[in-house]
């Protein structure tokens, strides 16, 4: 790979990233919100004293003050207030990201693997049983918005036998030991995490088990059969490591969300994470929050894509040599 | 072989750990007995001068004391701090005697000077949840357990001193332009409960107060815990993982009440709060765009005619609720409106329309709505995006479209709903209040004082509606000492504001609660007979509140599924195992 072809896609990366956070900063001012609502009629504020806040909030002066106040404090990594809990947006995202960190990782992870491991397995033997069953049941779970596994999860697993924890992160006020408490918190990630794999299941298993089927009449399969190897090692090493290809792209992005957070799981099951807050501010027009949770998610968007750009390169030797 | 071993190690630990687990949360790890609440509102502020929320309030109630306290039964006066209270002959002046042995959380002593300290700074500071009550008092420590409160007016309210007193030496260390921004997280209390840990958006947990002077709660541990969703709150009760929920859904506390969940004991309790439909009316000291033909009574009258109001509490409340023609003054309802139902507003569409003609609203262009000079009858109608808020909007809508007036809705979040309330840039809108239980501040919504004239401070008569005759009743029922004349000027306003208001008020609606009935009892009502248990004006449901001996403990975790779970981690892993040694051995041929 080719030092241009690295520097190239990191200035697009780096285009796309200045693009965005100009285009928040018009996005969230279309909405006309008085940013000292939360005092009004509560709080005895002097001119002064609002002046002040709103100068504070960086929201005084004209557009164009406003723009250059933003870029600057976006830059220093620092989105203002939140509207709603007044406290540093940026303390409330990086209070909220561990959690969600860890629920849309582990699902993506699990999604990840066993939407591939099914994709392929299915791709490999076309049309037999395995196929016709995985595929409807990867297309069925494809079409199914996750919020609606999650509700019957919540209703029917949660609710009515009780065996896991309806919402929330842990049992509050419980004063467990390090591995009990360890225990705890994966006991209610069980039905978050669950939903989220079986929502997001079906489209890695479609693509892998397309890529699959691409590569099943190539020459080098035929060779590694001539080789004699069993059709076991064909599949997994010749048949899967060049179907996983078109898979990369997808992944990386896919992560790239899992910085966004799961807005509707997170919504079902009360998960504090970022989706849950993006939730939140979105019902109390929260821009500061808004603002800054866009700009992480389209930031881990675009950082990933590139990961996936980078590593394609790296996979691929066409790729390698054509730049 | 070795790293075999170390895989099944692993298994076994998880396995065994999660047994651990399912043995030790049954009850919380200092065996202390819990209640856990659901609710769906999350806290606004700790701030005492800030927060506004009906949850504020509830753990405000819990955490900070006051001078006095209320009978559940009727609000009447009971002892807090103060034990006993003597008056001066004017009734201008009142001598408190307080406890002497009581200390905040933080073991601070807990005096007179606290409340004279926090009745001193509201007024000096605006506090606007302080104000309606202390504006016009002045106080004065005369020493620890002694407290003269004095008015500048006569006061019916007092001897009730209700208002949350604040731990000076927390407050005097904060500026006035601090104060706002004041988080309140120190967590001293001087209530039954104390706050010790507190996620936003997901709980507040409150544990005994250790050096609380009243009644002992049998709860040990009260928590609050934040749901997105009703749907998600009900699993939980249903589930075990709550004690009481707060807010049920109308139609899911339907299916309670029909005794689907036998486990599960449905409260519909009512002190008061109601819906209604505001009408600006454009008050001429007041701001904004209102639409001309509010400024005429018959229209707004007509307006009241034209709502079938049982239908909306079948329909919208499945009956939880009931029909009202006027504000509700206090949450005790002895200061509703009292007025024979054939005196009043009843669904009466053709009324409606003959007084519209009257007012000549007719429809002349034959569209279908009234217009006069050119302007036709066609208002902007607002209401909010919460839960349920907008539910009669498609009802309200119908009605008057039947009495020939249009209507173009739109919806807003709450505060933006709010800022063009302050604006009064709006015709019609609807929202919801709950009162206290002196009449006062209710009634003070609607005095011409409370008109918003900037839009940057607002003004809670969301009606902008001037009147002044009620101005005068108003002004002479804040000072008026004798209570049977005092209750009668107050429906001499309900009339005027009836006939002559800014609302169309449609229905008191239930607060709808539920409870495990198979672990707690002795719900106490607040007002008695009527009122809900918990979100009451005191919030002393939770020291009435007894656990049932052998109910089963909430938020358990079931060994079974525990065992489930470590049994296929375990056996995964020894698939792992296997096909890894099976592969090393195809390897190897």
């Amino acid at each position: 790979m080719s030092n241009r072809y690295v520097i190239k896609k990191i200035i697009g990366a780096l285009l796309t990233l200045f693009a965005v956070v100009v285009f928040n900063f018009f996005l969230f001012r279309i909405v006309d919100r008085d940013p000292l609502s939360k005092y009004r009629g509560r709080s005895k504020l002097s001119l002064e004293q609002r002046e002040a806040m709103i100068r504070r909030m960086g929201l005084s002066g004209s557009k164009w003050d406003q723009f250059v106040v933003y870029i600057k404090s976006t830059l220093r990594l620092d989105f203002g207030r939140s509207f709603d809990s007044t406290r540093p947006v940026l303390r409330e995202i990086a209070d909220r990201l561990p959690a969600t960190l860890i629920l849309v990782g582990i699902s993506t992870a699990l999604t990840i693997g066993i939407g591939l491991y099914i994709g392929a397995k299915a791709g490999w033997a076309r049309g037999s049983r395995f196929d016709r069953v995985s595929t409807s049941g990867t297309m069925v779970l494809y079409a199914t918005p996750e919020f609606f596994f999650g509700m019957l999860l919540l209703a029917i697993v949660a609710g009515r036998t009780g065996w896991f924890p309806t919402g929330g992160l842990r049992d509050i006020g419980a004063n467990y030991g390090f591995v009990d408490s360890l225990l705890d918190r994966a006991h209610h990630l069980v039905l978050p995490s669950l939903t989220l794999t079986l929502g997001y299941l079906g489209s890695y298993s479609l693509i892998m088990r397309t890529s699959m089927l691409e590569t099943l009449g190539e020459d080098y399969l035929t060779t590694a059969r001539a080789k004699g190897l069993k059709e076991s090692d064909v599949m997994t090493h010749h048949a899967v490591p060049n179907a996983l290809l078109p898979s990369v792209s997808v992944i990386a992005i896919s992560f790239g969300f899992v910085i966004g957070g799961a807005i509707t799981t997170e919504t079902v099951f009360s998960y504090p994470g970022l989706g849950l807050a993006t939730a939140d501010a979105i019902r109390n027009t929260d821009l500061p929050m808004l603002q800054a949770l866009f700009l992480v998610a389209s930031a881990a968007v675009i950082f990933l894509n590139l990961v996936a750009d980078l590593t394609y390169g790296l996979l691929d030797p066409r790729i390698r040599h054509s730049t | 072989m070795n790293k075999n071993l170390f895989k099944i190690l692993v298994a076994l630990v998880v396995g065994f750990a999660a047994l651990a687990v399912s043995t030790s949360t049954s009850v919380s790890a200092e065996g202390e007995l819990t209640f856990t609440v659901g609710v769906t509102q999350d806290i606004d502020s700790l701030n005492v001068t800030v927060g506004f929320l009906v949850i504020d309030y509830e753990i405000w109630n819990l955490t900070l004391p006051s001078l006095t306290s209320k009978a559940a039964s009727d609000f009447s006066i009971l002892p807090y701090m103060a034990e006993s209270w003597t008056g001066s002959e004017d009734g201008l002046t009142w001598t408190y005697k307080l406890r002497s042995d009581m200390k905040w959380s933080d073991g601070e002593p807990m005096t007179a000077d606290d409340v004279a300290y926090t009745i001193t700074r509201s007024v000096a500071d605006g506090w606007w949840n302080h104000t309606p009550v202390t504006g016009n008092l002045t106080a004065t420590a005369t020493d620890a357990e002694t407290l003269v409160v004095t008015s500048s007016v006569p006061d019916p309210k007092l001897p009730i001193l209700d208002v949350y007193i604040v731990p000076k030496h927390i407050y005097e260390k904060i500026s006035a332009e601090e104060l706002p921004n004041y988080l309140a997280d120190d967590n001293v209390s001087g209530g039954p409960f104390q706050i010790v840990e507190r996620k936003e958006g997901e709980f507040v947990r409150l544990v005994q107060n250790p050096n609380w002077f009243g009644k002992e709660p049998a709860i040990e541990q009260l928590i609050f815990r934040t749901f997105e969703t009703a749907e998600a709150q009900y699993n939980a009760i249903k589930a075990g993982d709550l004690d009481a929920v707060d807010d049920v859904p109308v139609k899911i506390f339907t299916s309670l009440e029909a005794g689907d969940e036998p486990n599960i004991i449905g409260i519909a309790g009512n002190q008061g709060s109601f819906s209604y439909l505001a009408m600006n009316s454009s008050c001429p000291t007041g701001i904004g765009d209102g639409h001309v033909a509010l400024k005429d009574p018959n229209v707004r009258r007509a307006i009241n005619w034209s709502l079938d109001r049982q239908l909306m509490v079948d329909k919208v409340l499945n009956g939880f609720g009931k029909p009202a023609v006027s504000i509700s003054a206090s949450a005790n309802p002895a200061f509703d409106y009292q007025v024979a139902a054939d005196q009043t507003y009843s669904y009466d569409p053709a009324r409606a329309k003959a007084l519209l003609d009257e007012a000549g609203w007719k429809d002349t262009n034959g569209d279908g709505v009234r217009d006069k000079d050119g302007v036709e009858l066609k208002l902007r109608y607002f209401d909010r995006s919460i839960g349920g808020a907008s539910d009669t909007t498609p009802f309200i809508t119908g009605f008057l479209k039947d009495v020939g007036i249009a209507t173009d809705v739109k919806t807003f979040d709450e505060d933006s709903l709010g800022a063009i309330q302050a604006k009064s840039e709006f015709d019609l809108y609807t929202w919801g209040w709950s009162p206290y239980a002196d009449p006062d501040n209710m009634l003070s919504n609607f005095t011409t004082a409370a008109v918003p004239t900037d839009p940057t401070v607002g003004g809670y008569n969301d009606g902008n509606w001037c009147n002044a005759e009620y101005d005068a009743l108003y002004a002479k029922q804040k000072v008026e000492l004798d209570p049977v004349k005092r209750a009668d000027m107050i429906q001499q306003m309900h009339k005027i504001f009836a006939n002559d208001g800014p609302y169309a008020v449609l229905y008191k609606y239930d607060n709808l609660q539920a409870f495990r009935s198979d672990r707690w009892q002795n719900f106490v009502r607040q007002p008695a007979e009527v009122g809900p248990i918990m979100f009451t004006q005191t919030s002393t449901g939770y020291l009435d509140l007894e656990p049932i001996s052998g109910g089963s403990g909430g938020g358990g975790t079931n060994t079974i599924v525990v065992i489930g779970v470590a049994l296929v981690v375990a056996g995964a892993v020894f698939t792992l195992v296997r096909s890894r040694r099976k592969k090393s051995a195809d390897d190897r041929q």
